[in-house]
């Protein structure tokens, strides 16, 4: 995934694009991705959380999730052939101890 | 075969070392948390807060707003995804706090604290990549909470809690 050249298309949380009109809906695209950290990262984590703040390693670990989550629901954007995608939501699920599962989805539309 | 039993026995040795420091060093943990966690923080609060006065004085107002448009109905000409989190261990005695208050319910004040500290971090962050990216305002800023675990003993003591911000920052015309 990460060799792959970065999708940057329009992406907004909002309805609409502001200042372009859609003159298309493709429907909606999602992408998905599910991590766990290695286990000397979760017992130094277990340390850090004895008096408790930010864990770093996670944060990391989610953010980049994050970001391929949402590589994945532009790339299905882009094989559909859209040129933007909007009203982005995201949903996160604790499916088994040590991973979690990001989401990522929205509606891809082509503006004009 | 008398290598492998020697490797065998002195791994397992190292593991009860391990255990048995573990046993002894874990009381004086709980009360390292019990007398500092919430004075680190307070601390960490403050200043938190030092850095928000700083941005709302440099945009002049509060630039985050969970409207689905700008506040006075600008034209936009410009707009990004921004998102940011952070994830929260809440800290033993905090846990300890929780766990007896189900007994008897009530309000766990510690628990709020670090609560919103990581809030704050979350929506402190959008303001800063809007401030740095030259953005006038975020629009429809939506918050989200979830519970991660870490895969260490069956005795559960570490479950994470993350908080997810994310919005779309705007250029005005």
């Amino acid at each position: 995934m990460s060799e792959q050249e970065d999708i940057s298309i329009i992406m907004v949380n909002t309805e609409e694009v502001p200042g372009k009109n859609i003159t298309k809906t493709l429907g909606v695209v999602s992408g998905s991705t599910v991590r766990a950290k290695h286990v000397g990262k979760d017992i130094f984590a277990g340390l850090k959380n004895i008096v408790g703040g930010e864990l770093g390693a996670y944060t990391e670990l989610l953010g980049e999730s994050r970001d391929e989550a949402i590589q994945r629901m532009l790339q299905e954007a882009v094989g559909r052939g859209a040129n933007a995608v909007v009203n982005v939501r995201m949903a996160t699920s604790a499916i088994t101890p040590g991973a979690s599962e990001i989401l990522a989805y929205g509606t891809a539309v082509v503006l004009e | 075969m008398e290598l492998f039993w020697q490797i065998f026995l002195s791994l397992s040795l190292l593991l009860a070392a391990f255990g048995i420091a573990w046993l002894l060093f874990s009381p004086f943990a709980f009360i390292y948390s019990a007398l500092f966690s919430r004075r680190k923080h307070s601390k960490m609060l403050d200043e938190l807060r030092g850095r928000i006065g700083l941005t709302v004085e440099k945009f002049g107002r509060d630039p985050l707003t969970n409207k689905k448009s700008p506040a006075f109905g600008e034209e936009i000409s410009e707009a990004m995804y921004i998102q940011s989190n952070y994830v929260l261990g809440p800290g033993w005695f905090n846990q300890f706090i929780a766990g007896y208050h189900s007994l008897i319910g009530g309000k766990i004040n510690s628990f709020d604290d670090i609560l919103t500290l990581a809030r704050q971090n979350c929506l402190q962050s959008l303001r800063e990549q809007a401030s740095e990216g030259g953005y006038d305002e975020v629009i429809n800023v939506r918050l989200q909470t979830s519970r991660i675990s870490a895969l260490t003993g069956g005795k559960s003591q570490n479950k994470f809690i993350e908080i997810f911000a994310y919005g779309t920052a705007v250029k005005y015309s």
